[in-house]
């Protein structure tokens, strides 16, 4: 059961049966506004450990200062979602690498104890749980008796739970307590699942980023609303920008790096035809080349978070040398391979020669070697080779600029 | 809330009740309809609910309503209640009752919607949930199908307990709208590049592979699944197109191997390990290294391009791709059905509107950035 809600049917007669279903449900139940109060903080928690812990800690101040309550949620099969464990009422807990959380949990079906189910501890078993006995035993907290809900499970595990337990061995959880956590329980359920769509999205996010950053090539990205959202370490380093992401900004916000961006480029610039932009600091031109990313706008669905990826190409960049790759692959010596980089960076075999400090001939017979090893017969034919995959990727990964994580500040 | 007097139980089980459908909603514009649906529903009589207007940083916002056809109506920045002096007093998640004026019957959303459905500007009920300082920009309104309906003390009750909450279910849903479309502007973006890009885990698995490199391993794009379960099926579909391709089960995670022997032209193969933060242990081993894949045999199609950013005519684009192919200036010729003399006439032309003098910068500039971009809608 992966859902508390019906998903299927018409929305517009399912409705009253749906309404009629969880009122049925929760109709014996006294709702007090607490309860509508730790909604709204629930509402907050997905996507932030720090949303979760301010949570945890409205719902124990709701229950008793006697208590603690933690989150604990395992890694996903997949490995793609960290475990984590977050508390309220005790010091910061942290899962050790490799942990699981429920070894000892027996593995009750589904039917028995469903995702938003709540469950009555039994302190004899639990103390024997990794999760009791490596982090919260060690923490002061007692085995029970105390009370879980379950927010995720499959079909063998519970993989997430959130859990009550008491700071002092005389609380006992009452009926009033277990009623508020049947109530929480299904939107539990839901906060889990939208958390761990949030946290995937935004790991995909980072990896994607991580591989652009990689690129000889400048990239920027560009948000709906015209400011500039990434720039890749090429294009801050041609441009002179700073690198790196940045997460949501208040929507009309300005920042300095747009402004910068639109002094060089121009205000009402037309995007749909390439253009040639002086170097900033060498004059000599840039090409930039727009690709609007609006594709994936859909018809009454959603939106764009970037407007378009821009380009930028530099014929006479200097980085991107491809040293120890062209030693091993075509086994060109150190001298050979400053010369072909110095041909990759517009150079004339005469230029590079007096660079190089050494006469005409002796480069044309290095640069005839060069030939041989690279099996190619013209320099335009070795400039070629180099960009059509060598010279497009930064040599070495660089740290990107630390990622604002604007939509996890509170 | 708790500052509030208290409500009869009753109304609370059922508000309760909606925010519970309210908590699913921001996943999909289904979601959000089942939640108006059940708005409706409680209401006292016949209505309409409809979630409509723009919320600034996740672009365009969904119009959805229960009870009438929208039509996928985008709403571009409009003024729901257009420009009363009162407006700017009213907070966010206030309700407002309609008609507020005749401000409603005045709106764009009126004219465009509400009126062709034969759906009276009021009276009913309005929950402000966006606003520029001047206007009110995105709103929950409910209305009455027909003349005659006005909202009960319950109804209103009711929908202004609701409005902190679907405040907050807005908020998630532009998190969740705005991290989507991050993930597909990026892939997007790295589809756009000639460049071939894989991503692998700490087994040399693919995990992901764009349109560049898939088409090089004569495989399906891969992106990352976001949603479901990754397809393992996909996974080692592409693996062992890449491991055919390396002819070995062996993928080093060395630089600059070039791949290929008499039947196949070879490939740039450059790896680097990606950088993970030292908890990060499940990611780094799912993504562990990126990998690109340069073709030298290909070809690009960069001559728009070159016309747009260097003014060339024609001929002389054709010219400058033949030339950043890998041609010399005799096969160009050849391949233009031009006279070599006609060929270096042409490609004087070429030098003098890029500003280069050799051929080696030539076809420098043309791989610069105009033949690393693929064409939009390249195949």
């Amino acid at each position: 059961m992966r859902g508390v809600l019906p998903h299927s049917g018409d929305a517009a007669t399912g409705a009253a049966g749906v309404i009629n279903e969880i009122t049925r449900r929760v109709g014996g139940l006294r709702i007090p506004h607490r309860v509508l109060s730790l909604l709204e903080l629930l509402h907050e928690a997905p996507g932030s450990p720090a949303g979760w812990v301010r949570f945890l800690e409205a719902l124990r101040d709701a229950i008793s200062p006697d208590c603690a309550t933690v989150f604990g949620a395992m890694p996903s099969p997949r490995g793609d979602l960290p475990g984590i464990v977050v508390a309220a009422g005790v010091g910061p807990l942290r899962l050790p690498a490799g942990a699981s959380l429920f070894p000892s949990v027996p593995h009750l079906p589904a039917d028995v104890l469903p995702e938003g189910g709540v469950w009555e501890l039994n302190p004899a078993r639990f103390e024997q749980s990794m999760l009791f006995r490596d982090m919260l035993g060690p923490a002061g907290l007692q085995p029970g008796p105390g009370l879980c809900v379950v927010n995720e499970r499959d079909d063998g595990f519970v993989r997430a739970a959130t859990f009550v337990l008491p700071r002092v061995a005389s609380w006992r959880p009452t009926a009033a307590d277990r009623e508020l956590l049947e109530k929480l329980a299904p939107h539990l359920a839901i906060a889990r699942r939208l958390h761990v769509r949030l946290t995937e999205r935004r790991q995909a996010t980072d990896v994607l980023l991580k591989a652009i950053d990689h690129l000889a090539l400048g990239v920027l990205l560009v948000d709906a609303e015209g400011r500039l959202a990434y720039v890749n370490r090429a294009a801050a380093e041609t441009l002179g920008l700073p690198a790196g992401f940045r997460g949501d900004p208040a929507s009309g916000e300005r920042d300095a790096r747009s402004e910068a961006w639109y002094r060089l480029v121009g205000a009402d610039r037309d995007w749909s035809r390439p253009f040639v932009l002086p170097h900033p600091r060498e004059g000599y031109p840039l090409q930039l080349l727009s690709a609007s990313l609006r594709a994936s706008e859909r018809p009454g669905g959603f939106g764009v978070r970037f407007e378009r990826a821009v380009f930028v190409g530099d014929p006479k960049r200097r980085s991107g040398e491809p040293i120890g790759v062209l030693r091993e692959i075509y086994g060109l010596t150190p001298a050979e391979t400053r010369l072909t980089l110095l041909l990759l960076a517009d150079c004339s075999l005469a230029e590079s020669a007096r660079l190089l400090g050494i006469t005409l001939s002796t480069a044309r017979s290095m640069l005839k070697r060069i030939f041989e090893k690279t099996g190619t017969n013209r320099q335009a034919a070795l400039v070629r080779l180099m960009l059509s995959g060598f010279a497009q990727v930064r040599p070495e990964p660089g740290v990107r600029e630390q990622r604002p994580r604007a939509r996890e500040s509170p | 809330v708790s500052g509030a007097p208290e409500p009869e139980p009753g109304v609370l089980v059922h508000v309760a009740a909606l925010i519970e459908l309210l908590f699913d909603a921001p996943s999909s514009p289904a979601g959000w309809q089942r939640f108006l649906a059940a708005v409706c529903e409680e209401m006292s009589g016949e209505t309409v609910a409809l979630l409509i207007g723009d919320l600034g940083e996740a672009g365009p916002f969904w119009t959805v309503a229960h009870g009438l056809d929208t039509g996928g109506l985008a709403v571009e920045r409009f003024p729901i209640l257009g420009g009363h002096p009162g407006e700017a007093q009213m907070p966010t998640g206030g309700v407002v009752p309609l008609p507020f004026g005749d401000r409603l019957a005045r709106s764009d959303l009126y004219h465009r919607l509400l009126a062709p459905a034969g759906i009276p500007p009021g009276p009913g009920l309005l929950v402000i949930l966006g606003r520029t300082p001047a206007a009110i920009s995105a709103a929950l309104l409910v209305l009455g199908r027909a003349p005659g309906w006005q909202p009960s003390a319950r109804d209103r009750e009711i929908v202004e307990l609701l409005s902190p909450y679907v405040l907050r279910a807005i908020r998630t849903g532009m998190r969740l709208h705005a991290s989507r479309a991050e993930v597909e502007g990026l892939l997007q973006l790295l589809d756009a590049l000639a460049l071939g890009v894989l991503l692998l885990d700490d087994r040399s698995r693919v995990t992901f592979a764009n349109r560049s490199a898939a088409e090089l391993l004569d495989t399906t794009p891969g992106p990352l699944r976001l949603e479901a379960t990754p397809s393992l099926a996909d996974r080692e579909q592409r693996t062992q197109a890449l491991r055919r391709r390396f002819r070995t089960e062996a993928i080093t995670s060395t630089s600059g191997a070039a791949l290929g022997d008499d039947d196949v032209s070879p490939l740039q193969v450059i790896t680097a390990p990606l950088e993970w933060e030292e908890g990060d242990t499940e990611l780094a081993a799912r993504f562990a290294q990126v990998m690109f894949l340069g073709d030298p045999g290909s070809s690009r199609d960069s001559a728009g391009a070159l016309r747009a950013l260097y003014g060339l005519t024609p001929a002389e684009a054709r010219l400058a791709q033949l030339l950043a192919d890998g041609l010399s200036i005799t096969e160009a010729a050849e391949q233009m059905s031009i006279r070599l003399s006609t060929a270096r006439g042409v490609l004087k032309g070429v030098f003098a509107k890029t500003g280069t003098r050799r051929q080696a910068s030539l076809v420098g500039l043309v791989l610069a950035a105009a033949g690393q971009i693929r064409a939009p809608g390249e195949d």
